[in-house]
């Protein structure tokens, strides 16, 4: 068999050839449930669900910030979609906003919420709400610390806060028992950062899987009480639950794109070692 | 003056907004303060909206250079206020349609499109040319693996976590505190006056 030439020839593989077998790898898995994907709760992701389970039913709503945009939605959205469950399952009030600086978080919770909260006959502005958005994250975040009017003074649907049952009597974090955010910019940090520190609001944080490296020095250091990392934690929050979604779905492309991808490096690697020693031989 | 009113009120600004941290009676000038902030990032969103109708507009009736993608951005903007405005944006109206049908699959498909060029760029470039490199490339994988939870009787999920835990968490912890150190020591330039870059080059 000739060696120089496959390897020389793998070397120069098309790149169509590449981008037609990740199409494959992602595609197929989700259309046939292969392969298995049997995924291991992380301490982070079993503190965000504990934080939440902890909450008193009824009471004082979970604060949930969508903090994303459609780019980082097959991320994001699994997440979003099993807090919901969680909440609305175990009667947990749920108060929604978004800080993400285009506004298109504000699409994605009119899109999300009130499916999710219709699955568990859950009621507008008495079970849940949706504040809308604000474009400047962190002035928003130190407003809702000392009067959550002046942040959003009226919802998204243009109801008064005054005139929504939910937040009668919560004026600030004081009344907040978690905020979630999910996010796949700094807004994640900065949750941390503003309304963790100076009000001691109790911060949890699903985020994109690139975005976690970036933000578990402040899960080491209690700033923030627990991540949900990429797919894989939803998927984590999904077992939790014991109701598959989106994230174990995605999972499985996931583990057909990583193996083909390692599969891709390795090959790599031997045609680049192989020619190189023949080169200087 | 032109310099020494916009140094003055950066100078008063920066000061109070450290100060009233330790002040409680400072509460309600510090929620004007925040409410002022809300209302000038606003209008920085009209900004951006008035920019984009000057250059694609003007690019439209000029008709200029691909004038055909510009008159797209034109109308897909105009289409989502009309709707927004006529219509409303809760669930079921043409202004969240527009969005679940349009907008969100155009975003999510850019995003996608990353990972075909990160499997071809993979296959390219992540060679073992040197010790970094294969270092790089090793850790990589361990990590690509672990989190799919596979090979625990390798080690491999807990050789990832690691990683993450580890080396990772160190060097983010450096690069973090390295960034904290240089936003305060600018904040205090931009406060004193020193660094006066964002008042522009003071040419007309």
């Amino acid at each position: 068999m000739d060696f120089d030439r496959l390897f020389q020839s793998m070397l120069r593989l098309d790149r169509r050839i590449v981008y037609s077998l990740i199409f494959i790898a992602v595609t197929f898995p989700f259309y046939i449930a292969w392969p298995p994907f049997n995924v291991e709760v992380s301490k982070e992701v079993r503190s965000t669900y504990d934080i939440i389970e902890a909450i008193p039913p009824n009471g004082q709503p979970l604060l949930i910030s969508i903090d994303y945009d459609p780019a980082s939605a097959a991320e994001l959205s699994p997440m979003l979609v099993a807090a919901l469950r969680h909440a609305f399952s175990r009667d947990i009030r749920v108060l929604v906003i978004s800080l993400q600086t285009t506004g298109q978080g504000a699409g994605i919770a009119t899109q999300i919420v009130p499916a999710v909260a219709a699955e568990y006959g859950k009621k507008q502005n008495v079970d849940w709400a949706f504040l809308g958005f604000q474009p400047n994250p962190i002035v928003a975040m130190m407003a809702m610390g000392e009067d959550m009017r002046r942040a959003f003074p009226r919802d998204y649907f243009d109801t008064r806060y005054e005139e929504i049952p939910l937040l009668a009597g919560v004026q600030n974090y004081s009344q907040i028992p978690a905020v979630l955010t999910l996010a796949s910019t700094a807004v994640g940090e900065s949750w941390a950062i503003y309304p963790g520190s100076r009000y001691g609001l109790t911060v949890l944080a699903g985020l994109t899987a690139v975005y976690v490296a970036d933000i578990q020095p402040f899960y080491q250091s209690g700033q923030i009480r627990g991540i949900i990392g990429g797919l894989k934690g939803a998927a984590e929050y999904e077992k939790l639950l014991e109701r598959p979604g989106d994230g174990t779905a995605g999972m499985r492309s996931q583990k057909v794109v990583h193996y083909t991808m390692i599969i891709f490096i390795v090959l790599g690697n031997i045609a680049y070692l192989w020619t190189r020693r023949r080169r200087i031989a | 003056m032109k310099l020494q009113i916009p140094l003055l009120i950066c100078a008063i600004a920066g000061i109070f907004m450290a100060v009233q941290y330790f002040i409680p009676a400072a509460l309600p000038l510090y929620e004007r303060v925040n409410d002022y902030l809300q209302i000038v990032f606003a209008f920085s969103i009209v900004l951006g909206v008035a920019s984009v109708v000057h250059r694609h507009g003007g690019r439209l009736v000029r008709r200029k250079k691909d004038w055909v993608y510009s008159s797209l951005i034109i109308f897909g903007m105009l289409l989502m206020l009309l709707a927004g405005f006529i219509g409303g944006r809760g669930p079921g109206t043409l202004f969240q349609h527009l969005f679940n049908a349009v907008l969100l699959p155009v975003q999510a498909t850019m995003f996608a499109l990353l990972a075909f060029y990160m499997a071809s760029a993979a296959f390219r470039s992540f060679r073992t040319r040197s010790l970094d490199a294969t270092l790089l490339l090793v850790a990589a994988v361990f990590v690509m693996v672990g989190r799919l939870d596979d090979f625990k009787s390798l080690y491999i999920p807990d050789i990832a976590r690691w990683i993450l835990d580890g080396p990772n968490l160190v060097s983010k912890r450096a690069i973090l505190l390295g960034v904290g150190l240089g936003m305060a020591s600018t904040a205090l330039k931009v406060v004193l006056g020193i660094e006066r870059s964002y008042l522009g080059s003071g040419k007309e």
